[in-house]
């Protein structure tokens, strides 16, 4: 069983979920890539057998759009806390498709969603696995897995 | 039918419940339940004929929910929607009386095919 992620799974992963969930294609984007602010930033950490993270990033007119969808619900209705849900429900699916491609078994946690600027989110005695960096609609989306030493 | 919606997540319980409508599941009354505590208090208030889990949920987990029910004698018909699908959480679902495992993402026809023989028996 392998204990990497590489960025052709989470490519899959991700472009799957974007496809089935949202209806909307993803490609993925590896230069001069960057999310402006604000945006959010949604995590889930599995542990046990693998231990470690999933993140998903976002700018927030993605993230609005792709609760907007989930919702059946026009953009511009929708709150904070209906935006979060749906990102946290995103990080969710993501980090839970990525976990059946790792050793088990493990623990998927409840997604945190943190949305702003200029911020940075440090998970301790983790470090960088693998990213896949894309695009949406011109809009960008970021996953990345963290793994801990 | 009343089927009981447990899921911690409001967009993903609307997501569910869009997707048994677009399945042709749309005769039934459906109640939401955010975690397991309130699907307690949801299933003494109505007995419900069909129960879909979440598997992770804060205060009560969907299958710590569905072990207690198990162990107080409690027979409950039901199955979980979830991003869960190791083979040793599939193996604890069916220990604990799950008829079924759905996974996220899903679609109207994998709500069909998995919950059309379900409400069919019922």
């Amino acid at each position: 069983m392998p204990t990497a992620v590489a960025i052709a799974d989470i490519a899959g992963v991700t472009v799957k979920i974007w496809q089935s969930v949202l209806g909307l294609e993803l490609t993925e984007q590896r230069e001069g890539f960057q999310i402006p602010s604000p945006m959010l930033l949604g995590c889930v950490q599995i542990s046990g057998a693998w231990t470690g993270a999933v993140e998903i990033a976002s700018s927030e007119p993605m993230a609005r759009s792709a609760a907007a969808l989930m919702l059946q619900l026009d953009a511009a209705e929708l709150g904070d806390g209906d935006v979060r849900d749906a990102f946290g429900e995103l990080a969710n699916m993501i980090g839970g498709n990525l976990k059946a491609l790792l050793p088990g078994p493990s623990q998927l946690s409840p997604p945190v969603v943190v949305k702003g600027s200029d911020f940075t989110v440090a998970l301790p005695g983790t470090t960088l696995l693998s990213r896949g960096t894309f695009r949406c609609n011109g809009e960008p989306v970021m996953v990345t897995v963290m793994i801990r030493a | 039918m009343k089927i009981l919606v447990v899921d911690d997540s409001k967009v993903m319980r609307s997501i569910v419940i869009r997707t048994l409508k677009q399945a042709g599941f749309d005769g039934h009354t459906i109640v939401e339940a955010g975690n397991g505590i309130e699907a307690l208090k949801a299933m003494r208030e109505t007995p419900p004929d069909l129960v879909l889990l979440d598997w992770n949920m804060p205060e009560l987990n969907g299958i710590d929910l569905a072990e207690k029910l198990k162990a107080a004698g409690i027979k409950l018909r039901f199955g979980f929607v979830t991003t869960e699908s190791s083979d040793e959480m599939k193996q604890r679902a069916t220990a604990a009386g799950a008829l079924f495992m759905i996974s996220k993402p899903f679609t109207p026809e994998s709500f069909q095919q998995t919950l059309g023989p379900v409400l069919a028996a019922g």
